[in-house]
């Protein structure tokens, strides 16, 4: 998508609605949070660091991503999300209560109502290269330490993700006693907040199985059966030879770690380690008499439909394949999709005419006669 | 009888059948046309044959053999007379074998041919033309009728216009969700889809959304209990609490 298609899709908005003054302690707790350290500009990260990784910073990431396998706690998070269509200044935010238990799963409730469960990556459906999330991670960008921090009356380190140009992409607080993520920023090029989330409350001790409404696993629980749905590489090599695409990594490090298969759609995962898209790919044309509410910008010769979010949903016909994009990255992430899977023109109305049939027919002959056909 | 045209020369040449030559002697007794015309072919052969002979230099018959055969010299033709007299066949009943036009034998090609039947060879290039040109039209006909069958829309599963497919949004938002959840610094948003996806289930009984309060595009937006907001342009909809 290109930088017209981009300010068309972030200059129109389909609705403006208002909403009621009296209901803003949501966001105001937020923009607390977020004011106990000064904002993260693109000119913060200066480029002097590019291509070195702070040790330091290396080993506090690595013991994080392993601290939910030994640590259990359950608190209170405040989420927000922006759309990466920045010009519609969309966004979503929710107070959730967290429950964890030691290497199980994740239970995510609203108002102390169960409402999903998170499974950890047990590496059976990993598909990228490396050990996981966090190689992602370190492989795309450099990490330092960028001082400390308190969240939820907890110290913290703060580490810095920063991209090549010097950018902040990611901000995080880990717990300085357990390396638990305890906040997180994530940002744009530009600077803008992509998403943040930060524990108003959290309590270390674990959750009693009596707890917990959804009954998840325990330590020592048999881990989860297989998923028939996942893919490995020699399934995505045969649904190439089927005519889906797969690309196996996009731009800028987001590489495929995850590909799943949900009935006719094929769900391909990337992620660069702190942002994630998910690109679905299903055979045949869009129908986009049923997508109401979304921005139609012409992209090419052929149109995308673009839902804010976040997440933000991009959708368009491409060779044969309707391909769905549900994006909390940047748009440029869109872009390097719709470069590589151009959207289709509109459908030529089929010519019934006796020297189009003739046409037609010669043509299919000629497929048949050729032999690099 | 039409003009004789180009049987004059084989009249003059005397490479006409016994019949032929009766005929056309006759038809040249009653056309002025043909009588000048035969007359015309006999001066000229007169003339030419009446020519003296010219020995041509020796070193230009070796060199005209030369460049007609760069590999050698081309072997000696013993009856460069009888292959001159050879003319192209002209009706399809006429053979072409050599021995037919008396090549080797001495003897004029003309009685050879003496006593072969007599067909009137316009009739036959006639039918053979029309022969031709049917067969010709029925073959282009058949082949065209056949692209066009190939050509018309089909109904088979492999060219059939490709199904209108309507992307579940909501699903597939889910499942990005769902992805990402296990990743341990993806963005938050993987939290909030599937908790406003319960509340929009009304698993949670924990509220209703205000009139207008909903996304265009992002219908799980809806129905809100306390603790959940949508901005647009930095203005907050929150949902009225329990």
């Amino acid at each position: 998508m290109n930088q017209l298609c981009r300010d068309r899709l972030g200059d129109r908005r389909t609705i403006r609605p208002r909403g009621s003054l009296g209901l803003l302690a949501a966001p105001m707790l937020l923009g607390a949070l977020i004011l106990l350290l000064p904002p993260a500009t693109a000119a913060a990260g200066p480029d002097n660091l590019a291509g070195t990784d702070d040790q330091r910073a290396v080993e506090l990431l690595a013991r994080s991503a392993a601290a939910p396998q030994q640590t259990s706690y359950h608190g209170t998070q405040y989420v927000s999300a922006w759309s990466v269509l920045a010009k519609t200044g969309a966004s979503k935010s929710a107070v959730v209560q967290v429950r964890h238990q030691a290497g199980g799963a994740t239970e995510i409730g609203l108002q102390n109502t169960q409402t999903s469960i998170l499974q950890g990556r047990d590496g059976t459906t990993w598909l990228a290269d490396g050990g996981g999330p966090i190689d992602l991670l370190i492989d795309t960008y450099d990490v330092r330490m960028a001082g400390e921090g308190q969240v939820a009356g907890r110290a913290a380190d703060v580490v810095e993700a920063v991209r090549a140009d010097g950018s902040i992409a990611a901000r995080l607080w880990l717990d300085r006693q357990t390396s638990l993520s305890l906040r997180r920023e994530a940002y744009t090029h530009d600077g803008h907040l992509l998403s943040a989330s930060a524990f108003v409350e959290i309590s270390l001790a674990a959750v009693p199985p009596c707890c917990l409404r959804s009954g998840m696993q325990a330590i020592g629980a048999p881990a989860p059966t297989h998923d028939q749905a996942v893919l490995r590489w020699d399934d995505i090599e045969r649904l190439r030879d089927q005519g889906y695409h797969c690309m196996e990594e996009l731009a800028d490090g987001f590489v495929l770690y995850e590909a799943r298969q949900l009935g006719d759609a094929v769900q391909l995962s990337y992620s660069d380690g702190v942002m994630s898209i998910s690109v679905f790919e299903q055979p045949g044309r869009l129908d986009p008499g049923h997508l109401e509410g979304y921005v139609v910008s012409e992209v090419g010769d052929g149109f995308v439909y673009a839902s804010p979010g976040p997440p933000a949903r991009f959708t368009w016909s491409s060779q044969g394949r309707v391909i769905t994009v549900v994006a909390d990255a940047p748009l440029e992430m869109v872009d390097g999709i719709l470069a590589a899977l151009p959207p289709d023109g509109p459908e030529p109305e089929e010519d019934n005419g006796v020297i189009s049939r003739i046409g037609r027919g010669a043509q299919k002959v000629g497929t048949w006669l050729n032999p690099f056909n | 009888m039409k003009h004789l045209d180009d049987r004059v020369s084989d009249l003059v040449d005397d490479r006409l059948d016994h019949e032929e030559r009766d005929r056309a002697l006759a038809h040249v007794a009653g056309c002025a046309h043909c009588r000048e015309a035969v007359d015309m072919e006999r001066y000229a052969k007169g003339v030419l044959t009446s020519l003296p002979d010219i020995t041509p230099p020796a070193g230009l018959t070796s060199t005209l053999i030369g460049l007609a055969e760069p590999g050698g010299l081309l072997p000696p033709d013993d009856h460069p007379s009888d292959a001159a007299v050879e003319v192209a066949p002209w009706g399809p009943s006429r053979s072409t074998r050599p021995d037919h036009l008396g090549v080797g034998t001495g003897r004029r090609p003309g009685m050879q041919r003496s006593h072969q039947p007599s067909r009137p060879k316009f009739i036959d290039r006639h039918r053979r033309g029309v022969r031709v040109a049917a067969s010709g039209m029925v073959s282009t006909g058949a082949l065209l009728v056949l692209l066009a069958s190939l050509g018309a829309p089909s109904t088979n599963g492999r060219d059939q216009t490709p199904a209108s497919v309507v992307p579940p949004m909501e699903e597939f938002t889910m499942e990005h969700a769902r992805s990402t959840g296990g990743l341990p610094f993806a963005e938050p948003a993987s939290i909030i889809v599937p908790a406003l996806r319960s509340v929009d289930d009304g698993t949670s009984g924990v509220g209703t959304a205000s009139p207008g309060a909903e996304l265009p595009g992002t219908p799980g937006l809806g129905p809100a209990g306390l603790g959940w907001s949508t901005t647009v342009d930095g203005t907050s909809l929150t949902g009225d609490g329990p």
